[in-house]
């Protein structure tokens, strides 16, 4: 598989926290924070561990700082970082 | 003989997190004689017509006659349910009385410790009066509603107030028996089953219950923080264990508090083991979900010789949350609860009893998020506060709960009365606040 763009992840991210939060893809936001959205620290985690799912990233050891994770927009540039 | 189902519009099948909870319960009355219930306390800058708040609450839970259900069973015993009556409802039970104002964390610890009636109350109210500010206090049963449920209910009473409607149709009681899916239950109740064994095989540590506990029942410390507090306490959690991790960080501050106490205490035997009670539904499903149980348990393993380092057992906490949440360890918690609903509660702790699967934990905790009570009014009166007093499994007998209010956070430390002394408690208190605001 080729390197993904942040759209791409940020596609994938979207559909997984839509289905943490059971609400419509519709109505998250690429730029909402994940608090905002209603996501609390299992939300969070479960987050995480669909990461490490979608792209082999396992990323609670990392900072998890609030600039590279409040939003699915910041949180797919950290992954495109990573070299997904 | 055949046998005839009730009507399913009276009667909500009970999930394996409900049992569950009815198993404490049970063993909460056998121990202490009131059961496994909580209260949430809303305190009012004023005082509210105590007439209109009356007539209010009856108008309210007209609408809601599952609060006086009680427990029954069908399909040959196998799946028990909450019954309840539509034509049968009963008047709201609200306590009317003014205290000095010292007087009020007795009359709080009063209230909780109070049994209900009989086996279809499970709910009562209290407004208590002391110097020209008041205190709503809602007791409720955790059989019916679970913490966030409650404060939903609550959100509720005052929506309707608001915006009178039709807000109660929101609310489902429908559940199905889950007798289904056998496998997938057999496979989640031999995992469940492999995780407590192994987490109950070594000592852990825990207080020793007082011999009287049957007349004493529990006491409380609130620690209560203002919102400047809070707000620095959670960019403090958000930088040291990571965006929106506030429940590991909590957890370690608790950790570190009963730490001091197990070891001024000289207990020092093997790790602490803590279950957390977590909520399962997202917050567009609340209104939908209030009554009944929506929560699962992480249960953690910290070595006592290390809860001295803060990193090292926040650290410990966040890769175990992790790992649990990977392996679905929660959802198999409630599938294999599913299979515990066949066994009646009076055989149902002893044979968890016999298997060493309970009790388990060194203390209770959980943070319940910022309250689901979205207004800072009730019944035209300033909301100051609002916080939980529940009183956790017994054993172990001890907990520490968070919950935020309108941004300001909240610390309730519960205990049976005589598991720790006062200055263990001040001690306690002191350490979580000490940490929490560092």
């Amino acid at each position: 598989m080729g390197k993904m763009d942040v759209k791409e992840i940020e596609k994938i991210l979207m559909k997984e926290v839509s289905a943490i939060l059971a609400s419509d893809i519709d109505e998250i936001g690429a730029d909402i924070p994940l608090h905002d959205l209603g996501i609390d620290s299992l939300g969070f985690v479960e987050i995480l561990v669909s990461i490490e799912k979608n792209f082999n990233l396992r990323l609670m050891e990392s900072g998890l700082t609030q600039e590279d994770f409040q939003t699915i927009n910041s949180l797919a540039e950290r992954i495109s970082r990573e070299g997904v | 003989m055949a046998f005839r189902l009730p009507s399913s519009k009276n009667k909500r099948y009970l999930t394996g997190a409900d049992w569950i909870i009815n198993m404490i319960d049970y063993a909460n009355k056998k121990v202490t004689g009131v059961g496994n219930q909580s209260q949430i306390v809303v305190e009012l800058a004023g005082s509210p017509s105590t007439d209109d708040l009356r007539k209010k609450l009856r108008v309210f839970l007209k609408n809601y006659p599952i609060v006086n259900g009680r427990i029954s069973r069908d399909y040959i015993n196998l799946a028990p349910y909450w019954k309840f009556d539509r034509k049968n409802s009963r008047p709201p039970k609200l306590k009317v009385y003014d205290v000095e104002a010292g007087q009020m964390p007795d009359e709080l610890e009063q209230a909780v410790n109070t049994p209900f009636d009989d086996d279809r109350e499970h709910l009562t109210f209290r407004l208590i009066t002391s110097e020209g500010k008041s205190s709503l206090i809602m007791t409720f049963d955790h059989r019916l509603l679970d913490a966030r449920g409650a404060e939903a209910f609550l959100n509720m009473f005052q929506l309707e107030q608001e915006e009178p409607g039709e807000h109660y149709k929101k609310v489902s009681i429908r559940e199905s028996a889950r007798l289904d899916r056998w496998k997938e239950q057999f496979d989640a109740g031999r995992d469940t089953a492999c995780t407590l064994s192994a987490m109950a095989k070594n000592a852990q540590p825990v207080f020793p219950l007082p011999k009287a506990q049957r007349k004493k029942g529990f006491k409380f410390k609130v620690i209560s923080f203002d919102k400047t507090q809070t707000e620095h306490i959670v960019k403090k959690a958000y930088s040291e264990a990571g965006y929106l991790l506030v429940m590991p960080y909590f957890l370690t501050v608790a950790v570190q508090a009963l730490h001091k106490a197990f070891c001024g205490k000289n207990i020092r035997s093997g790790d602490y083991i803590i279950p957390v009670s977590t909520d399962t539904r997202t917050k567009d499903q609340l209104p939908e979900k209030t009554f009944f149980n929506y929560v699962s348990f992480f249960i953690f393993r910290i070595s006592q010789e290390k809860a001295d380092d803060f990193s090292c057992v926040l650290n410990d906490i966040k890769e175990q949350m992790y790992d649990q949440v990977k392996q679905k360890k929660l959802q198999n918690f409630n599938k294999a609860s599913n299979l515990l609903r066949i066994v009646p509660l009076a055989i149902l702790g002893p044979l968890m009893k016999l298997l060493k699967q309970w009790p388990i934990g060194s203390f209770c905790s959980s943070y319940v998020g910022e309250n689901t009570y979205n207004f800072s009014k009730f019944m035209d009166k300033d909301v100051v506060n609002i916080y939980h007093m529940p009183r956790p499994p017994v054993s172990p007998g001890v907990g520490i709960y968070f919950n935020q209010f309108k941004g300001k956070l909240n610390a309730t430390l519960s205990y049976v009365d005589g598991i720790l002394n006062e200055d263990e408690v001040n001690s306690i208190a002191g350490e979580v606040k000490a940490k929490l605001n560092s």
